[in-house]
């Protein structure tokens, strides 16, 4: 098609070129990739030593705090092999300008990458397999997060190392816990004591919330593996929610709501994005990862916070989500060979990845280093590892992302808004959940 | 138009409570900018400016290299404005005043053209600027370089001459009467004289406001220049914001900060076309 | 005489004439027209007939698509879903952008300070604006349910029931594109002569008779012009609906471009993206030639 497209495009354009030409006098740039873009081509900054200084470029959504973070390490990796120089640039928006990039070649040499839509787009080639390249420099494989790795894999192939792991718990407030003499749940009918005790009314108006009950219709995912079900098939080509497992996790928030009203629909939309509702004490748990520890640390002067990991289910089920950033090199990158290297110096190395973890304040994908005293030292880094144990990724199956928001999240909010029965809801939910998988099947 | 004391005063009450609701989430944005972290979140919100502060102010400059983003700016969108307003008039006029064969079908495919939603025509969008023959080491046939990817051009160009500035300036011709040019078609004078000398004059508060349409518009793209701009160097404003957000993380006050900061342009040039919409431009009085 | 009769131009060359000064007039946009919207558009509605997705097919499926199309209910959600918001943002808009722009356009005391803020919003970072919202409609804190219970009422959570989201996204829009179509009016007020409202007052009527008997009809291809762009545009909503509802409750705010954007980009199904943009068009379309007549038949009455 791309030639045919090219076809037709380019008799429209070839008129409008030569106009254009001639009324600007060369309206056309020059070839824009000279002086200050970094993939210059290794002639131009070859020196003679016996490997030449290679530039690469790295794209990644990462800005502000993070883009520092990301440039410190790579100082180092320039300290530590000088013959490979690593540009990074600040990409917004990176899935469209991906997509565009790649259907016309003009990627990155390594990409700064959420891990999630790895499979799908490791089945249209965008991203080169490295398993030559982990076997040739025999890279240990157990060091990292299981999870993690099977998220980078895709049809037998691995795509990308893993660079950070995170995931949706819970958070607490530590001092409104305290005044009430109540423990961290490990349990959903802890999580349920905890909840009622600390949720206040006056009246009418619903002063703190025991729970943020908000984002449960997106958390639908971990709440059913605690329950003991799962939301797809093994073979992730059917809905697998409308199960006892699926009613069990419905009736339990139906009581969470309606009978012991802990939480009231709306309440913290609009208190500063559920920031501030969490800061300013007016919920006593809402959910979150690392990503908003900084937050809470900024605009929470006084606020105790704990993470913890989800809580298990009636039957000891434990699940949770876990994600996270990996890297990735594009098919079409001319330097897989050097942008290799830093990635296998960034995830492999126990050092690094501690001193990156330090840097970053986050849980690196290599798992081993988790046993340092950073991680077990700090009540938040140990639960979100211990978390990690237990946490499965989001399923890597096309259309996966819409059956998320579009059924199963717009569903549960019309069952959260009591226009709908368990019972009902979840066989509309199958419904509806198996026409959207089979129509993406089909493509 | 004429009305009386105490309807006056009526209108004005109506209007400062629509204004205060319309000022209020900028006069937020202005005081999370002035304000401390800790104090930026209360509930209910306090309106009180309280202890102010300039971190944010500094540290913004601090993240972001301002000047070299508001060149790159002010760059495409003057261009994006002079293509604009030049051929938007023109053809707007052509449309407008002019009898040719084809005139009602073009407008109305030129419409219809933007019933279309962006999202699918932009990777077909991007092909063209590709492929573009002859630009960015392309060859005759549109191969071989990178086309207009990477450079100014391919932001502009694709909003070059935009169907908005030419339905909009249609518009405002067709009310204008027809008979104006009369005695300058007696006497010989070409459609170009015509346009230039008796009608472009007319239009002027037309063309202020599609000035400041422009304007804000280019000002505030994102979307495309992200899109096809991958040099650091030849970034816009709007991708400086992305530095104060990311990852569910924000920081309120540095991106209020930049924000007000970007927004200020755009305010200098609407408070400077203001006064084209202020009655009493000569036309006003011209019989019907 | 004589002279005359030389260079008096046929019937034929005074066509050919026209033409040629009509296109010279037009030519520069056409060009700009074809190459950057006309040929994407097109390239567009043909990957409507494959299974297009950006990078490594795009085989001819022929209707299939369309067939999809016909059977896609969360499609058909979003095509109610934004019928009912263009049925209550558009008339909506015009009726407060033209009355505010009368007011604006009156001798008034700091009338170019009103003006100057009711076009902030369109200023406003729109993180601040959604902020700024959501703060306004919260169901327990919010300023509007506060000023309701003044009244008695109790007041919903806007945001957060499928019954209210859609009316508050048509609150927040109006919002903030009122200041821009303020201005579109604002300009058109100024072809309008000042000897007109003379006559009408000697003739007893009030502001408001001349606002609707004079005013209102002399502004008709202002009117034409903002209501067609309102069409288009607001049948294209996708960000304001994106930031404060995330589409949501219940799907309730979910538009079609929203959901085109996610096919086409999130799920690399650009084929079908295609398409639904396509159905989207004409949907657009036929709404447009409905408004159209609508708004001759005003015009002319």
């Amino acid at each position: 098609m791309h030639r045919s497209m090219s076809v037709s495009i380019l008799l429209v354009l070839l008129a409008f070129s030569m106009i254009l030409a001639s009324c600007t006098g060369g309206g056309t740039t020059p070839v824009p990739t000279g002086d200050a873009t970094p993939t210059g081509s290794p002639e131009a900054t070859a020196t003679p030593s016996p490997e030449p200084l290679q530039e690469i470029t790295m794209w990644g959504e990462w800005s502000g705090d993070a883009e520092k973070q990301v440039l410190s390490m790579v100082d180092r990796f320039h300290a530590a092999q000088p013959s490979v120089k690593v540009s990074y640039i600040v990409t917004g928006d990176m899935v469209t300008k991906l997509l565009t990039a790649t259907a016309t070649g003009q990627t990155p040499d390594l990409i700064l990458w959420d891990r999630w839509q790895t499979a799908m787009y490791a089945s249209k080639n965008v991203f080169a397999p490295i398993d030559d390249l982990v076997t040739r420099d025999a890279v240990d494989m157990d060091q990292f997060f299981p999870e993690a790795i099977r998220e980078l894999t895709a049809d037998g192939k691995l795509y990308g190392l893993p660079l950070t792991v995170d995931g949706w718990n819970i958070f607490i407030n530590r001092k409104l816990f305290r005044e009430k003499g109540l423990e961290a749940p490990r349990t959903w009918d802890e999580l349920e004591q905890c909840a009622v005790a600390l949720t206040v009314w006056e009246g009418d108006k619903l002063v703190c919330a025991g729970i943020t009950m908000a984002w449960f219709p997106w958390l639908f995912n971990q709440w059913i593996q605690t329950a003991g079900g799962s939301i797809l098939t093994e073979d992730g080509t059917k809905t697998a929610y409308n199960s006892a497992a699926g009613k069990m996790v419905l009736e339990y928030w139906d009581r969470l709501l309606n009978v012991d009203k802990v939480y009231k629909i709306g309440f913290e939309s609009g208190l500063g994005q559920g920031v501030d509702a969490f800061v300013t004490g007016k919920v006593a748990m809402t959910w979150g990862g690392l990503w908003s520890v900084e937050g809470y640390k900024t605009y929470g002067e006084d606020l105790e916070f704990e993470l913890i990991p989800m809580p298990a289910g009636p039957n000891g089920d434990r699940g949770g989500f876990i994600g996270g950033f990996g890297l990735v090199i594009p098919a079409a990158s001319k330097y897989k060979e050097q942008a290799f290297r830093f990635m296998k110096w960034w995830t492999a190395d126990k050092e690094t990845s501690l001193e990156w973890a330090k840097v970053s304040k986050s849980v690196p994908g290599n798992k081993s280093v988790t046993d340092d005293p950073f991680f077990t030292d700090d009540i938040n880094f140990r639960n979100l590892v211990e978390a990690m144990q237990h946490a499965k990724i989001r399923p890597p199956y096309p259309g996966y992302s819409s059956l998320e928001s579009q059924v199963i999240g717009a569903n549960l909010q019309a069952f959260m808004e009591g226009k709908i029965g368990v019972d009902e809801v979840l066989a509309k939910m199958q419904t509806q959940g198996d026409k959207l998988l089979a129509d993406y099947k089909q493509d | 138009m004429q009305i009386s004391r105490p309807g006056k005063a009526t209108v004005i009450l109506v209007l400062s409570v629509f204004a205060v609701i319309m000022a209020l989430p900028f006069y937020w944005s202005v005081l999370t900018s002035l304000r401390a972290n800790d104090d930026i979140f209360a509930i209910p919100i306090r309106w009180l400016p309280g202890r102010l502060t300039f971190e944010h102010y500094i540290q913004a400059f601090q993240m972001v290299p301002f000047a070299r983003y508001f060149l790159n700016t002010l760059q495409i969108t003057l261009i994006g404005l002079a293509t604009n307003l030049f051929f938007g008039s023109l053809a707007g006029y052509g449309f407008a005043k002019l009898r040719f064969t084809g005139r009602k079908t073009l407008f109305n495919l030129m419409v219809s053209s933007i019933m279309v939603p962006g999202v699918v025509t932009m990777i077909p969008t991007f092909l063209v600027l590709k492929n573009f023959p002859l630009a960015g080491g392309n060859d005759l046939l549109g191969t071989g370089g990178i086309g207009f990817v990477n450079s100014i051009w391919g932001v502009v160009l694709p909003g070059g001459v935009g169907v908005f500035a030419v339905f909009f300036m249609r518009q405002f011709y067709l009310s204008l009467p027809d008979d104006l040019a009369e005695s300058a078609r007696v006497e010989g004078a070409s459609e170009i004289v015509i346009y230039f000398r008796i009608y472009l004059p007319l239009v002027k508060p037309a063309l202020a406001t599609l000035a400041i349409f422009g304007f804000h518009s280019g000002w505030n793209s994102f979307l495309w220049p992200n899109i096809i701009l991958n040099d650091p160097d030849r970034r816009v404003l709007t991708m400086a914001l992305q530095a104060f957000s990311f990852n569910n993380q924000t920081e309120y006050g540095a991106l209020m900060a930049a924000s007000l900061f970007i927004s200020l342009p755009v305010i200098v040039v609407f408070a400077f076309f203001q006064r084209y919409f202020i009655q009493g431009i000569a036309f006003a009085g011209i019989k019907n | 005489m004589r002279k005359n009769h030389i260079i008096r131009p046929t019937a034929r060359t005074a066509r050919i004439r026209r033409n040629l000064t009509g296109y010279l007039f037009v030519g520069p946009a056409l060009l700009f027209f074809a190459v950057f919207v006309l040929l994407p558009v097109g390239l567009a509605a043909y990957l409507g007939f494959t299974n297009y997705d950006i990078l490594t097919r795009s085989d001819w499926i022929g209707l299939d698509n369309y067939w999809r199309l016909l059977q896609d209910e969360i499609f058909h959600t979003t095509l109610a879903n934004i019928v009912s918001y263009v049925v209550l943002y558009v008339p909506l808009m015009i009726f407060l952008s033209f009355c505010a722009a009368i007011l604006l356009n009156t001798r008034l005391f700091g009338a170019r300070a009103f003006r100057t803020i009711y076009y902030l919003p369109g200023l406003t970072s729109a993180v601040a604006a959604s902020t700024v919202w959501l703060w306004l409609l919260n169901p327990e804190y919010g300023l509007v349910n506060q000023i309701l219970s003044y009244f008695g009422i109790v007041g919903p959570a806007w945001l957060s029931h499928s019954r209210t989201a859609m009316v508050s996204i048509v609150m927040v829009t109006l919002w903030s594109g009122v200041g821009g179509n303020i201005v579109m009016y604002l300009a058109g007020l100024q072809n309008i002569p000042e000897s007109l409202y003379e006559s009408a007052s000697l003739d007893g009527a009030g502001p408001i008779r001349s606002a609707w008997y004079i005013t209102f009809p002399m502004l008709a291809p202002t009117t034409f012009f903002i209501s067609m762009m309102l069409l288009i545009g607001s049948f294209q909503l996708f960000d304001q609906a994106y930031v404060l509802t995330k589409g949501g409750p219940a799907n309730s705010t979910l538009t079609p471009v929203y959901l085109i954007y996610n096919n086409g980009f999130a799920e690399l199904n650009m084929g079908y993206a295609s398409a639904q943009a396509v159905g989207l068009f004409f949907l657009i379309l036929l709404f447009t030639l409905v408004s159209r007549r609508f708004n001759r038949e005003v015009t002319v009455v």
